[in-house]
């Protein structure tokens, strides 16, 4: 009872401080329109990047380092999760769900992968990009777990091809970002490496981006999958 | 131009993601895997830091402007940080060889990240980009704190884990902030720019600021997290939280407020943190003094050395940063020397009754440890001694003397519970066998040894050095 | 000064945010803190998107005839922080597995009483 009033009394204060704070800022039209970075990115990111939606943009080109850092942390956080289940075993179920379920989903699959692969090869022109493909394609691997049971998805794709993919995605960014400094440019570049912008609104246009995509989505959707895999393996001692 | 800044962030990157694919081949290649990588981490960090006349340099990712884009900037703060990380990773690392089994491979993946993120944290300009960097080091300490998987292990990282998680909350909401009234990110901008955002909001933004790094940095009364987290890991994962991780949020303490604020905001944070500087100083002791768990006290002593770090900076003045960078430099050798010798010494179990009489069973790591901890208490001729005299002395000339006393009450009290613990270690009563060590092993603690005497012996040369540093930042 | 925000969503900022904190601090069933620290997440992200737009904007997605875009980068900064915050989670919701499996009970008062 007294944690709880001290905690009411800390947050009343806080919330009074961050109102207070929020209440000054200035409104999200003024400070774009003195922000140089939005100005910039707004006017020029078409022709500078060749990808039409903005944020993929920033996300891939601007700010591609940051991403680089994102997708290292799902990196860690799958090492992590491994890391700490290292002494349990996969329990393996070879019944799964009902045969009408089987079906359907074998049906519903290859459906499943090309919407993933859309959303991710697609990132520079339509809302989407790698992480948000790349979660489709981990729900795929979930799905087939579930219906058919987890004996038939660990011969189907195994701990050590979703490591390999893991890495290999990993590995594939950072070598696309080389090429910026392969071509004299800079780490990360995109058009001044040498990467053609193409037309916009197009599928090869964007320079490196939609690579970039590809490289995260494989990283992403591996990760995931080994994040969940880790998360219903059994103690063994 | 060169690509130093952003390659000595891609090679760890480059050997975590690697790992896991050497392991699929064989296990055999760690030893060799590992070694390269260490030397190739000290090349580039030497080139970086020596290889150019010390100026600032910028590197602008993806060759956009900085106000656009992300840039990395070295200057002589960072380089300092990057030495510090150079080379108590490196150490930690090649002590993991001998202390982490072979089969861990996952360690080494997240030791790798890890120090990318640290070094990404030190260099970049952009501070969205430094929450990243923020978010990727403490996730990635987190399993490393909870390698042993027993129940304590898990609940220690878990409680580590929860306490961080809230602190990037902080420093988040301080940069959403930050961005929503300025609307850019680049940090000098930002530090030319803060005057002009309405004195309640940036009160709220330090204060987030400040409140969020200091559950990071552990000062009392946001400590709890730590004795536990830095006490359950194992050696070498001690040696790198306590030494080298706890440090990375004192770049931020140092780096941003120092940017941002100017006049009467600046007395304010000067006035807060010296005094919860010295109440972590002494509180750190106290806490020390109730352990009964050589692990425990020595993350405990962490605590207080935190405070007499943080306590530099709230003295403010040229000599008071000098104190602070000299000692964060010296609590790494000594600390991370002190958790080394002593998981060579003792191998699990590290409370008073398990671990008497252990020093006799390995001498020269026992004679390590006692040079660590003497360099720890503050006496000469060793390197924590000379860096707290700086801090006295600067607390001296600021005309507060009454810190300067903190200090020496601290040392006191460090030279209680050192005392015991050697009495403990040395008890001739119990018979010990005697443990081997791998060469590996040795050489790693005989280092830090070697530095916490370097500490004291070279000590006007490196102050020098951390001099000019100083100056630019002020 | 307050009656001047008749911005709705700061106040939803706050209270989420303030939800969740109080979750975090005074609830003692790991699972509920892991739901807090989200909740508080989620307050931080919906501000960065607030941020991001002023009324009338279009997405960022350039196309003819259309004059004002919302902000890009606050847009970006979201879905970095939304994939961080999953990852975070991800990881915590392991470690509370591991506490369950070793003692048997996410409660905080009932795994102290345990360990003395």
């Amino acid at each position: 009872m007294i944690r709880k009033s001290v905690a009411l009394v800390i947050l009343a204060i806080l919330g009074l401080l961050v109102m207070g704070g929020l209440a000054e800022l200035p409104l999200p039209a003024e400070r774009m329109s003195e922000s140089v970075t939005s100005r910039h990115i707004l006017s020029e990111g078409v022709s500078d990047t060749g990808a039409v939606n903005l944020v993929t943009a920033v996300l891939f080109d601007y700010r591609g380092f940051d991403t680089l850092g994102e997708a290292t942390v799902i990196f860690a956080a799958a090492a992590g999760v491994v890391l700490l289940f290292f002494r349990h075993d996969l329990p393996t179920s070879r019944l799964g769900l009902s045969s009408l379920a089987k079906r359907s989903i074998m049906v519903l699959a290859p459906f499943v992968f090309v919407t993933g692969l859309y959303i991710v090869m697609f990132g520079h022109v339509t809302p989407g990009g790698g992480f948000q493909g790349g979660v489709v394609w981990a729900t795929l691997t979930i799905l087939l777990c579930i219906v058919y049971g987890t004996a038939f998805e660990w011969r189907f794709i195994n701990t050590r091809t979703k490591t390999l993919l893991e890495s290999l995605g990993a590995i594939a960014f950072i070598l696309l970002g080389l090429v910026g400094i392969y071509r004299g440019d800079f780490f990360l570049s995109n058009i001044a490496a040498g990467f053609r912008a193409g037309v916009p609104g197009e599928l090869t246009s964007g320079g490196a981006i939609p690579l970039l995509n590809l490289a995260i989505g494989l990283k992403v959707a591996a990760g995931l999958a080994l994040i969940f895999y880790n998360m219903v393996k059994k103690d063994v001692g | 131009m060169s690509h130093l800044p952003v390659m000595i962030i891609i090679w760890p990157l480059i050997f975590a993601f690697l790992t896991p694919l050497v392991d699929m081949v064989s296990l055999r290649y760690r030893k060799h895997v590992v070694i390269t990588f260490v030397v190739g981490q000290l090349v580039l960090v030497g080139l970086l830091i020596f290889g150019d006349s010390g100026g600032t340099t910028y590197y602008p990712l993806g060759g956009w402007a900085p106000e656009i884009g992300i840039v990395m900037v070295v200057d002589g703060l960072s380089r300092i940080f990057i030495m510090l990380i150079a080379v108590g990773t490196s150490l930690a690392m090649l002590y993991s060889l001998a202390d982490i089994p072979d089969k861990e491979s996952k360690y080494y993946v997240l030791f790798g990240i890890l120090i990318a993120g640290m070094f990404g944290l030190v260099l970049t300009g952009d501070l969205f980009n430094l929450y990243v960097f923020i978010e990727l080091t403490s996730l990635a300490s987190f399993p490393l704190v909870a390698i042993q998987r027993e129940g304590p292990a898990v609940r220690a990282g878990l409680r580590y884990m929860i306490f961080t998680v809230l602190s990037s909350l902080m420093v988040l909401l301080s940069i959403i902030l930050v961005y929503g009234a300025l609307g850019t990110l680049n940090m000098e901008e930002i530090g030319r720019q803060l005057v002009s955002i309405p004195h309640e909001l940036r009160v709220l933004i330090l204060a987030l600021w400040i409140v969020g790094l200091g559950l990071k940095v552990a000062v009392i009364p946001l400590h709890s997290w730590l004795p536990p987290a830095h006490a359950e890991a194992k050696s070498p994962v001690s040696a790198l939280l306590s030494g080298v991780l706890i440090k990375t949020g004192l770049y931020m303490i140092i780096r941003l407020p120092l940017l941002m604020s100017q006049g009467k905001d600046e007395m304010m944070i000067q006035f807060i943190l010296i005094n919860i500087a010295a109440v972590t100083i002494i509180g750190g002791h106290l806490l020390a003094l109730g352990q009964r768990d050589v692990k425990r006290v020595l993350a405990c002593s962490s605590i207080a050395h935190m405070g007499y770090i943080v306590l530099g900076l709230g003295i403010g003045s040229l000599l008071g940063l000098v104190g602070t960078l000299f000692h964060a430099l010296n609590h790494m050798a000594m600390k991370s020397g002190a958790f080394f010798s002593l998981g060579q010494m003792v191998k699990d179990h590290y409370d008073f009754d398990s671990v008497q009489g252990k020093g006799r069973g390995a001498p020269w790591m026992a004679a390590v440890f006692l040079i660590c901890c003497i360099s720890l208490i503050g006496l000469p001729p060793l390197g924590g001694f000379a860096s707290k005299w700086i801090l006295g002395m600067a607390a001296v000339e600021a005309g507060q003397p009454i810190y300067a006393g903190v200090i020496a009450l601290g040392t006191f009290l460090s030279g209680l519970y050192y005392a015991n613990i050697f009495r403990i270690l040395l008890n001739p009563d119990v018979s010990v066998e005697s443990v081997k060590t791998r060469w590996l092993s040795a050489g790693v603690v005989g280092v830090t040894g070697f530095l916490c005497v370097v500490g004291f012996f070279a000590a006007t040369w490196i102050t020098d050095l951390i001099k000019i540093v100083a100056i630019g930042i002020l | 000064m307050w009656g001047e925000i008749v911005d709705f969503a700061y106040w939803v900022v706050v209270g989420l945010f303030l939800i969740g904190f109080f979750g975090v601090l005074t609830d003692t069933n790991l699972i509920k803190i892991a739901i807090g620290l989200n909740i508080m997440e989620a307050s931080l992200l919906l501000l960065l998107v607030r941020l991001a737009f002023s009324p009338g904007d279009s997405p960022p997605i350039v196309s003819e005839g259309i004059l004002n875009y919302a902000d890009p980068v606050p847009q970006a900064l979201t879905l970095t922080a939304i994939v961080i915050g999953a990852s975070t989670t991800a990881l915590l919701l392991s470690f509370i597995i591991k506490t369950y499996k070793y003692y048997g009970s996410v409660d905080l008062k009932e795994i102290r009483r345990m360990e003395r």
